[in-house]
């Protein structure tokens, strides 16, 4: 019996990096558009990252009390949750999307290294929240570019 | 008509709308004698009735609503993205 007062979201996709991406099909005609808009729109895949190097999202903590996901590459990698409790940035103005990635991300929630030939093990993440704000860096600790990687974190709003 | 229906019974007016850090404004087709939403996505809506000068937040799965008579909404996010679905009933004439 699910607990339906509990407020859910349709969407809990906080960060989502794809590549390969997925190309864009249009819903069947008549039926909902279940995801609201094109996947496109929430992958934040743009282009393969180079050994050494990292991409990093960032997204609103608040509506959450924990974040989960999941990791599958060739590579090996190193993903971060990390969180702020800035109200305001350092110069005092209110955060806004301009300003997000220069918060103080001062805690770590987890960090998780991905080891490929260690999936299993490897593979999950999960934190609570500490913060405000989330950080979510993806960082490749392999030797080459990956073929294909990824991964995911979403928010649970219970 | 269907004169099955009650006599407050009103059209609806439905969307589905992406709320982003610029204020978006959407107008319905007639005039709402009430106005219902629900935020889907998974940032935190704000909302505004009156051109931006008042503001309030509905949390992502979260709903809203209240018998307001209005042409159009203001919403926006603080950050990011998020959908939401909205629902006006008109009034039927």
């Amino acid at each position: 019996m699910p607990f339906s007062h509990y407020p859910k979201t349709v969407g809990n996709i906080v960060f989502a990096w794809v590549q390969p991406a997925p190309p864009n099909v249009e819903p069947e005609k008549g039926r909902p558009n279940f995801l609201g808009r094109p996947f496109s729109e929430l992958n934040r895949f743009d282009k393969v990252i180079e050994p050494g190097g990292s991409v990093v999202g960032y997204h609103d903590a608040q509506p959450f009390t924990r974040f989960y996901g999941s990791i599958a590459c060739d590579q090996s990698l190193s993903v971060s949750l990390t969180f702020s409790n800035d109200e305001v940035a350092a110069d005092g103005h209110l955060v806004d999307d301009s300003n997000i990635g220069a918060l103080y991300y001062d805690a770590l929630g987890v960090r998780q290294l991905y080891d490929p030939t260690k999936h299993e093990q490897t593979s999950k993440i999960f934190s609570m929240i500490f913060g405000r704000w989330i950080r979510v860096e993806i960082k490749n600790v392999g030797a080459k570019e990956p073929t294909f990687l990824r991964c995911y974190v979403r928010g649970s709003v219970f | 008509m269907s004169l099955t229906l009650p006599a407050d019974a009103g059209e609806p007016m439905s969307a589905v709308l992406t709320a982003a850090a610029k204020v978006r404004v959407h107008e319905f087709s007639a005039m709402t004698r009430q106005v219902s939403l629900r935020n889907t996505g998974t940032n935190t809506l704000w909302i505004s009735l009156d051109e931006g000068v008042s503001w309030w937040d509905c949390a992502c799965g979260t709903s809203w609503d209240d018998r307001v008579r209005v042409k159009k909404i203001w919403y926006c996010t603080q950050v990011g993205t998020t959908e939401f679905v909205v629902v006006g009933l008109a009034m039927i004439a």
